[in-house]
């Protein structure tokens, strides 16, 4: 062991200096030089498990898998629609009482490939393609995440169910206009989220949707999710709510990066 | 394979030891051997089990080969396969370079201290070690106390544990056999 002592503490300051290294971006080149490899072959890799999954499926249960597949599909168009619908009608009376007010620039969108998905989701748009910081990540109009970490050829976006997530949101009754409610989604274990710091008067019902805020470096009016169920506790200042999101992460194959 | 046991650290000489010595003797063999040794046959397996870890995967299985490889390998070996193998994942889950290598380091380097004391082919050692490290990780990345998938890893780490026991077994009798 003492003989060893040396070499461990020589790998060991290796890995802190690399660290310090990359944590200040002075090895970002290389970095990239060296990972190309790596995206290069997990992408395929996370394909063939996704086309597996679904033979998997299919082959467990084809008829009812499909049909919830295409209800699923349904519901989440309905829901982007209907938020789509309210969103523009509050926008028109906005307009009509604030004419002559700027209004804020048409968003831009890049698409990217997903490669992989762990605790975060890595896409493959990074430094290079312009790629910053806290831009968000969607796909039909619902909000996937927001870019977490970047490379050069790849960023990581956190996910709504990750454990570090927190977004401010507002819930909406789909078709009705105004907000019902304000609150704080968090991410929990699982695939469902956790709809915190909402005022006991404010009314929140089943099948609500829950829609970011705008605050806190979100766009606003993207849909996350939908209230599953209530958590009635009259003794609490806060209530909360679990919600579903609108869209499986694991199935997602294409995203769009928001340029604002 | 060479197989290094807390019972036995110095194994006995056999005329197949002299034979690879001689057919090793050039001084950039000895480098190589010195360095690599068998390490090319982990870091293979290191490799592909991080190119699942990147792609879907959500269990460090990594980890576990790297703990579980550290059970019995010769502790030179042990801290250069922590090390790569650190900065495989690094690369392959987009991580911070080092950061993976250094928890690797610190891991397996204290599993060669405890190595010394505690037998660690016991049932507990090398479960336990990858629960707490899996954990350490967990809390730190996800900053939550339940790690549902670090108790899933120490399962794992039990099934290895036999799985090397019985492949240390085996490499024990043929040992006998052959003297």
């Amino acid at each position: 062991m003492r003989k060893v002592f040396p070499l461990f503490l020589l790998l060991f300051f290796l890995s802190l200096f690399l660290f310090l290294f990359d944590f200040f971006g002075w090895i970002e080149g290389m970095r990239g030089f060296v990972q190309k490899p790596f995206l290069f072959l997990e992408r395929p890799i996370y394909s063939i498990f996704q086309s597996s999954r679904s033979i998997v499926g299919e082959f467990v249960d084809r008829t009812e898998s499909q049909r919830i597949i295409e209800l699923q599909t349904q519901l989440r168009q309905l829901a982007v629609d209907q938020n789509q619908l309210v969103t523009c009608l509050e926008e028109n009376e906005r307009m009509r009482k604030l004419l002559g007010t700027p209004l804020p620039p048409d968003w831009q969108f890049k698409m990217s490939r997903v490669i992989g998905l762990n605790e975060k989701l890595r896409i493959d748009l990074g430094s290079k393609a312009g790629v910053e910081e806290g831009m968000m990540v969607v796909s039909e109009n619902i909000y996937i995440g927001r870019v977490n970490s970047i490379g050069e050829d790849y960023n990581l976006v956190q996910l709504p169910t990750d454990l570090n997530s927190k977004i401010p949101v507002v819930v909406k009754k789909p078709g009705g206009t105004g907000i019902q409610a304000r609150g704080l989604l968090v991410g929990q274990l699982g695939e469902n989220l956790l709809l915190d710091r909402v005022l006991q008067d404010e009314d929140v019902r089943q099948g609500d949707l829950v829609v970011t805020s705008g605050e806190e470096g979100y766009l606003p009016d993207l849909v996350i999710g939908q209230i599953k169920e209530v958590k009635e506790k009259t003794a609490e200042v806060y209530q909360q709510a679990i919600v579903t999101s609108l869209i499986d992460y694991s199935s997602l194959r294409l995203v769009f990066v928001i340029f604002p | 394979m060479k197989v290094y046991s807390t019972v036995q650290e110095n194994p006995p000489k056999f005329r197949g030891d002299e034979l690879n010595k001689r057919k090793h003797s050039s001084f950039g063999m000895k480098l190589h051997t010195l360095v690599w040794g068998e390490c090319y046959l982990i870091l293979f397996l290191v490799f592909f089990l991080a190119l699942l870890q990147g792609a879907f995967l959500k269990l460090n299985l990594v980890l576990l080969l790297v703990l579980a490889w550290a059970t019995f390998r010769p502790p030179r070996e042990v801290v250069l396969v922590a090390f790569a193998s650190g900065l495989i994942l690094d690369l392959a889950l987009g991580r911070p370079l080092g950061l993976f290598a250094l928890v690797f380091l610190l891991a397996s380097y204290l599993l060669l201290l405890y190595r010394r004391r505690f037998d660690s082919l016991h049932p507990l050692f090398l479960p336990l070690f990858v629960f707490l490290t899996a954990y350490l990780l967990f809390l730190f990345d996800q900053r939550h106390w339940f790690g549902g998938s670090c108790l899933v890893l120490a399962l794992l780490a039990l099934g290895v544990r036999y799985l090397l026991v019985f492949l240390i077994g085996r490499v024990d009798q043929s040992q006998i056999k052959l003297r």
